[in-house]
């Protein structure tokens, strides 16, 4: 009976709650200030309106407050939306159809707004209407990305038969590699996030948030913005199109690993391009970011936003590295940021569109969906954790399925000099050797050219044959006409060093208590640090302030790196994971640091190339092989009955009769049993140096409240077992974007060195950090 | 008069009925929020205190505060898993180790406490008040240099006490709960811990 009634009441519950719906709470009304009346009576079924641009724009008022009726903002011209009774559409491409993959809604406690009288007319300063704009920009980035992989795919076409060696995997279309297997990307067009959007790939998710200050203003009412969080997805889904359809692999590609890196800014560029993609617009977010934080951005040198001094001519672009720091809503400070950093690649993009629409006579839109398809090869291949970027290769990039994430995220990762390298090989294929420039071929020497106006011509060679040992140097790899290199600066690399200054200190140590705790905690939780020692307390309490490496601590540690050239260094990387450099229990001395002598502890296995076990010998697979191991970059000093020697750290576990269960990687491995590099924050980025300067004072000439972020530091942890007074040396390699001879091996003509040879010492400058563990 | 009575009585009786019935529903609604539980998937750890993680599986609240969408449905996966012993097999040539008649030597064991080990390990270092949720994915074998470790492919969220969230997918050691890989890390357009600046003086 009781039920009964409650059956009754819920049905009557719905049946108003229906009504509501129905009898238009978001019906719209005309507002006290006019502007369009978007109502249901005012469309077509399945239309709507939406803001065709941000409100800055639509309004002509670049002082526009928030809070503005953005009725007056939408026309009387009609979008199609969906037909659907919900904002949810199927994306079908090539034949495929991928059902449910996009969804919109409010928030994520939201449910799915339903359509208006079997349209999508709202008032357009209500949440529905934010919705239908989000859900229609998302719909449209994503149709626009699905053709240029068409494209891509119609260019190439990938299998037996491919016109070029393309990175578009023949089953893109069948296996849905291009919507992740058919997932739905779930969008929320106001999910209280303050003052950020994000995208999330674990979750396949897009949150777009509000200013704090002013709550009125969110992100998604800029649709540049929506385009630019869009473009986040598309590259995500462009870097994994070959790890989508490989069943043997579970894990992903992501561009950027750290707070800043190249890749980052890599990825922020190429989404404020997305923003020119889909407006043809060369200024990004005037509303979101512009009016109310000072952060909109330019992509194009004649912005009336930039700096005196940049135009639209060979010699006064935004280049490399000289505006890697450069806000051009303040042009007197300097930032190391990854959306600064990225306008230029977002200004070379813009530039190689219109260079391709002028050289090939192509319409605006035409040479946009070409960029595209070349940026899109250039991630499939890149990104690609099967280590093939072909369909019919192997070992052609990031060394092998075994090692690729490794390379990806640390060891070859991608910086302005890969990935300008990759964006000229495929343009070099798909327009230059073919005739797809308007039945002709695009100019090798305009790629060069446009590329070195930017600084970005940091190859010597388009590397086609890629990084295989087998083949890496064997097959075709065009050289760049030298003479093209203008610009574009490469230093050698044994410049890169640490201060020469008279009692300068080798590097900055971090260990505040508070300040480790919180980058430790910062580091779990977003997933860059894999697990952390049990050997290291939880409340950090050996972490003591004192500048110096203690036992039982988690120090944050930047080398005082130092640039010895004229020129600006850029992109620096510091490695601190595992390599081959020790032989039996003892640092080889064979390479450029010519440390440490025989008498204090070097090995003497010295085979001949191609004989592994030796020191000459660089392990091909990372370690893989029986005699190949590879070793942590700290070692120690131990006493023997003569001398003070290097040697592996597990010669002073045994020395203190410390049980290898005590070590830090437990009794599983014990040569990194006292001092271990936290994985994931293994590697150190650094923007620029500037000529004859430290990093640390580089950063600080413009801004004098400069310090050091995440991801200027290499995190240690630091045994409780230590015994305070032992020595360790840390052999960390480090190298830069720009770099003469990090990239390229002289052995082979200039040719880049085979992926095997970064798990040496060969590409890199050594820098030896020495320090004694004081109590 | 009578008819007066009856009616005033008969108004009180449906309006107490009708009272009740709208009591049972929200209690029922109420319990319904206590204990009504999401998909068995997903657990939530949630520390109180330094050592003090509670457990459980989460429930639909939660899993709507970090936004997981229960309504969608994944997929269907039409690629071909190499499977060993009901678990998939993931690494360089691995549909060459399907049959259990290959020997491959195994670095790890199963505990079957993996996914407390890693709530824990994932919570040692956060404060007080943060929630984990983890999700079960795949149990994998992961092949690598001829040698196997037994692991468990999770996706993990964050939800900190400021309400930021971060997500990612993880590939959990079978064995201890250790971390070992990670990937799909959230990409806030603007970095969320800005504050998080370290002065070398």
């Amino acid at each position: 009976m009781g039920r009964g009634v409650i059956t009754i009441l819920i049905l009557l519950s719905a049946i108003g709650l229906s009504s509501c719906l129905g009898g238009g709470t978001a019906k719209s009304t005309r507002s006290g200030s006019g502007g369009i009346v978007n109502s249901p009576s005012s469309v077509s079924e399945g239309h709507g309106r939406i803001l065709k641009d941000n409100p800055i724009i639509l309004s002509g008022d670049t002082g526009l407050e928030a809070g503005a009726n953005l009725s007056l903002l939408i026309t009387s011209q009609q979008d199609f939306i969906t037909n659907n009774q919900f904002l949810v559409s199927d994306c079908t491409v090539f034949g495929q159809t991928v059902s449910n993959c996009i969804e919109t809604r409010k928030d994520q406690n939201s449910s799915l707004t339903a359509a208006n009288q079997g349209t999508w007319a709202f008032d357009a300063n209500s949440t529905q209407f934010l919705e239908v704009n989000t859900f229609a920009h998302l719909n449209a980035v994503a149709s626009a990305f699905h053709n240029q992989i068409i494209q891509a795919a119609t260019l190439g076409n990938p299998g037996a038969f491919q016109n070029y060696v393309t990175a578009i995997p023949s089953t893109v279309f069948s296996s849905k590699g291009f919507w992740r297997g058919g997932k739905t990307l779930l969008s929320y067009a106001d999910c209280g996030q303050p003052d950020n959007a994000f995208f999330s790939p674990a979750t396949f998710s897009l949150c777009f948030g509000h200013l704090s200050a002013l709550p009125s203003v969110l992100f998604s009412q800029d649709p540049t913005v929506i385009f630019h969080e869009a473009g986040h997805t598309m590259t995500d889904l462009a870097m994994n199109l070959r790890n989508e359809v490989n069943a043997t692999y579970s894990t992903r590609s992501n561009l950027g690993y750290l707070f800043y890196d190249e890749a980052g800014s890599i990825g922020e560029g190429v989404a404020d391009y997305f923003s020119y993609m889909m407006n043809s617009r060369p200024h990004f977010a005037e509303w979101a970011l512009g009016r109310f934080l000072n952060l909109s951005r330019p992509l194009r040198e004649d912005d009336p936003l930039h700096a005196p001094g940049l135009a639209v001519a060979e010699d006064s672009r935004l280049s490399y590295p000289t505006y890697l720091l450069y806000d051009p809503n303040n042009a007197t400070i300097e930032i190391e940021d990854v959306h600064f950093a990225g306008q230029i690649i977002s200004h070379y993009m813009v530039a190689l569109t219109e260079d391709l629409e002028t050289q090939c006579s192509m319409t605006k839109a035409t040479a946009i969906k070409n960029v595209m398809a070349i940026y899109i090869e250039n991630m499939a291949e890149m990104g690609d954790i099967s280590a093939t970027g072909n369909d019919n290769l192997s070992g052609h990039v990031n060394l092998d399925q075994a090692n690729a994430e490794l390379w990806i995220r640390a060891v070859t990762p991608i910086n302005f000099r890969r990935w300008a390298q990759g964006m000229a090989k495929y343009t070099l294929r798909m327009f230059s050797q073919v005739n797809n420039c308007n039945g002709g071929s695009y100019p090798r020497d305009r790629i060069e050219k446009l590329l070195d106006s930017y600084g970005l011509l940091l190859f010597k060679n388009y590397n086609e044959d890629g990084g295989a040992e087998g083949q890496g140097h064997a097959a075709t790899s065009t050289p760049v006409t030298a003479t093209n290199r203008v610009r574009t600066v490469l230093i050698p690399k044994d410049l890169l060093k640490l201060d020469p200054t008279q009692n300068a200190t080798k590097a900055f140590v971090i260990d505040k208590r508070s300040d480790m705790i919180g980058a430790l905690q910062s580091l779990q939780s977003t997933g860059q640090v894999s697990s952390i020692s049990n050997q290291i307390q939880s409340d950090l309490p050996f972490n003591n302030g004192n500048a110096r490496i203690s036992p039982g601590e988690l120090v944050g540690v930047s080398l005082n790196l130092y640039n010895d050239s004229n020129s600006v260094m850029a992109g620096i990387q510091v490695l601190g994971n595992d390599w081959d450099h020790f032989k039996e229990k003892a640092p080889c001395n064979t390479f450029s640091d010519n440390f440490p002598l025989i008498s204090e502890g070097a090995a003497q296995l010295t085979t001949g190339e191609g004989v592994p076990g030796g020191c000459n010998y660089t392990t091909r697979s990372n370690g893989g092989e029986a005699a190949e191991t590879l070793a942590p970059v700290c070692f120690v000093q131990v006493a023997t009955a003569n001398a003070t020697q290097w040697a592996d750290q597990s010669v002073l576990m045994t020395n203190t009769a410390l049980d290898s269960s005590n070590c830090l990687s437990g009794s599983g491995k014990t040569s990194d049993c006292f001092i271990r590099i936290l994985a994931g924050a293994d590697n150190s980025f650094h923007s620029l140096i500037k000529p004859k300067q430290t990093y640390f004072n580089s950063l600080k000439e413009k801004n004098a409240d400069f310090q050091f972020s995440l991801s200027n530091l290499i995190f240690f942890e630091v045994s409780p077992w230590t015994p305070p007074g032992t020595t360790f040396n840390c052999r960390f390699r480090a190298r830069y974007t720009n770099c003469d001879d990090c990239w390229n091996d002289a052995a082979f003509n200039g040719d880049d060195y085979s992926d095997f040879e970064f798990s040496g010492a060969k590409p890199y400058s050594i820098i030896n950090f020495q320090f004694t563990v004081i109590d | 008069m009578l008819k007066k009575v009856s009616f005033t009585f008969f108004s009180f009786l449906i309006a107490l009925f009708v009272f009740k019935a709208y009591q049972g529903l929200q209690s029922n609604k109420d319990q319904e929020e206590v204990v009504k539980k999401g998909p068995k998937e997903w657990k939530t750890f949630h520390k109180k205190a330094k050592r003090d993680i509670a457990s459980y599986t989460s429930t639909k609240k939660e899993l709507s505060d970090i936004k997981v969408d229960r309504r969608s449905k994944p997929p269907v996966d039409t690629r071909i898993y190499p499977i060993r012993d009901g678990r998939r097999l993931s690494g360089p040539k691995a549909f060459d180790y399907t049959s259990t008649e290959i020997e491959i030597s195994f670095m790890n064991d199963i505990n079957n406490d993996w996914e407390h080990l890693a709530g824990e390990n994932l919570l040692r270092f956060q404060p007080k008040d943060t929630k984990l949720f983890i999700k079960k994915g795949s149990s994998l074998i992961l092949l690598k240099n001829k040698k196997a470790r037994y692991a468990e492919e999770v996706l993990v969220t964050y939800l900190m006490p400021n309400g930021n969230q971060y997500s990612y997918n993880a590939l959990i050691d079978s064995s201890n709960g250790n971390v070992m890989k990670t990937w799909n890390r959230t990409r806030h357009e603007f970095y969320v811990d800005k504050g998080l600046k370290f002065s070398p003086f």
